[in-house]
């Protein structure tokens, strides 16, 4: 059976009539070519029509990866303006109001795409005084500056948070993606955010947090968190941000080497003790339950890195990929304990059950294992919006797989690229930088055509400037 | 050993390229020495390598402001003793 065949059978599996009022399963089938603005309006009203904070959260989630598939129109602003209106915020502070715990109010810091409302409000001109980013990074900052580092939980209101824990991703990643984002919605005023980001949290995190070859789960524990593929974007977009300059950039690359790739699938994130999962477990040292959001992480971030990467762990990335241990999209369903390859369907975590969201994330996962940068690879733009628990992934509107097309778009880096959703490998040279759509044929063992249908924005953020590509050969000729 | 350097077809001069070898079959890469690109793209060193058997060669440029990196290698080459022969005449 075929990579194609199995995204096939898996993609027949999920009623697509019946959204679930998931982002998941919007968000993956909007990659899956089968969801449209239409349906992201929808479930804007929808949730906004609940009428809780809950609501107006995955409204405004919604209208945050609507904007990140590029999909927009007047109602979708229309809805989105009304979530802005109504949206609970942290007494009389400009930070929202989205999450309980222990029965009180909090921020949290997983932020499901709040944050971006900030920018969403500039834009539309609707509540801003309430949506103030310049006064909100501030107030979250008091409150990060009492816990002595990243929260998940906090409140403006009384100046409290709850520390579950310290984590390396979910709390200071994303206290550092707050601030990000915070930055992003009025750069000329938020630079405090920004500088805040970099120099007390990224360093807090710099200073307590790395461990030789990698940074740990937390202060005390030298693990691999299973969000960790994840944290690697963090610091990427800090660091593109900070004019693609950041201290200690170094442990960044060090830490992606040595969780996924320096002992290929030995690596750390893939395993536990000594079985090899193929996928993302979630603690290395102490949980052998795999996670299928964190593996679309890790994919992303070895396709995002991969332009970064020395020749050794580009190599290792091919191998993982489609080396003689097996494909890795073959290992994922055959030996991850995420695919049930009687039903055809994914599940979540390796002791849940199966279920339509699940399945369209992993026909996107398997999407991505399809791809085998050789000297050109993808140019994936950094997004994060709390990419696990709430959203999806954060594939933007460069990236489609339409299975009944036979037709992919993809960000490229001019160089050649080996596409392996057929029984045979096919490869193409891309002789530019720019998104293209590339059409196969029926039985995926051959490209039919290849369009360039626009260029790579090089205002977005890269984990390296999107530059001129190059092409190096080597003779050699015995004197 | 000489590598080019091109973008887009066009030669790109005056980037570093940096050279390594090692025996095929080895994981450790020997410095070889940089060149510099000419305007024909070109970057050239010259290693001397005494012991035949089989050699994989590596040209990497690390990219700059302007430029990605990139790198090409050529792999399995054999490398030769040199012989002599030497022919003698002898009269009957």
């Amino acid at each position: 059976m075929a990579l194609k065949d199995v995204i096939g059978a898996a993609l027949a599996t999920i009623n697509w009539a019946d959204t679930g009022h998931s982002t998941f399963k919007v968000y993956h089938g909007a990659v899956l070519g089968k969801y449209g603005v239409t349906t992201f309006e929808s479930e804007i009203n929808y949730h906004n029509g609940l009428g809780t904070k809950d609501g107006y959260k995955l409204a405004a989630l919604f209208r945050t990866l609507a904007d990140l598939r590029g999909l927009s129109s007047s109602t979708l602003d229309s809805y989105t303006a009304i979530t802005l209106q109504n949206t609970p915020f942290l007494g009389a502070t400009h930070v929202p109001d989205n999450d309980t715990y222990n029965n009180k109010s909090y921020f949290c810091t997983y932020r499901y795409g709040q944050c971006y409302m900030y920018s969403v409000a500039k834009k539309l001109g609707v509540a801003t005084d309430k949506w103030n980013s310049n006064l909100a990074w501030q107030e979250i900052k008091s409150v990060l500056d009492i816990a002595g580092h990243g929260v998940l939980f906090l409140n403006t209101s009384d100046n409290t948070y709850v520390d579950l824990g310290n984590r390396l991703y979910d709390e200071n990643a994303q206290s550092i993606s707050v601030m990000i984002e915070l930055y992003e919605a009025d750069k000329a005023n938020n630079a405090g955010a920004l500088a805040y980001a970099r120099d007390t949290l990224w360093a807090y995190v710099n200073n307590n947090l790395w461990f030789t070859d990698h940074y740990g789960y937390n202060p005390g524990d030298s693990g691999y968190e299973c969000e960790g593929p994840f944290f690697a974007i963090v610091a990427a977009r800090l660091r593109a941000l900070n004019g693609y300059t950041l201290a200690n950039w170094d442990r960044v690359i060090t830490d992606v080497k040595s969780r996924f790739l320096n002992n290929g699938w030995d690596s750390p994130q893939w395993t536990y003790g000594t079985t090899r999962y193929y996928a993302v477990v979630h603690h290395h040292t102490a949980n052998s339950q795999r996670r299928l959001m964190n593996t679309i992480g890790a994919w992303t971030v070895l396709h995002a890195f991969y332009r970064v990467l020395d020749p050794t762990s580009q190599a290792a990335i091919q191998n993982l990929l489609n080396g003689p241990a097996g494909p890795a999209w073959q290992l994922l369903i055959n030996n991850s304990g995420l695919f049930d390859s009687t039903a055809n369907r994914f599940r979540w975590t390796s002791d849940g059950t199966t279920n339509d969201d699940a399945t369209a994330a992993g026909c996107v996962l398997l999407f991505l294992l399809g791809i085998v940068p050789q000297d050109g690879s993808l140019l994936v733009p950094l997004h994060e919006f709390n990419y696990e628990c709430r959203g999806g992934s954060t594939l933007n509107r460069y990236f489609l797989f339409n299975y009944d097309a036979r037709t992919i778009r993809i960000p490229v880096k001019a160089g050649t690229i080996q596409f392996i959703y057929g029984t045979s490998p096919v490869s193409y040279t891309f002789p530019a930088n720019g998104v293209y759509e590339i059409t196969f044929s029926s039985d995926w063992n051959s490209i039919t055509s290849v369009s360039k249908v626009g260029d790579v924005d090089p205002t977005l953020t890269y984990v390296d400037p999107v530059r001129t590509p190059t092409k190096l050969t080597l003779t050699v000729t015995p004197l | 050993m000489t590598a080019t350097l091109l973008s887009d077809g066009t030669p790109v001069s005056g980037k570093t390229i940096s050279f390594k070898y090692r025996v095929t079959g080895t994981t450790t890469w020997t410095d070889a020495g940089t060149g510099t690109t000419d305007a024909s793209g070109n970057a050239t060193v010259t290693v001397s390598l005494t012991v035949p058997q089989t050699y994989d060669f590596r040209a990497e440029f690390a990219g700059d402001e302007d430029y990605e990196a990139s790198y090409a290698e050529v792999t399995n080459y054999k490398v030769k003793a040199k012989t002599a022969i030497t022919l003698t005449i002898t009269p009957q």
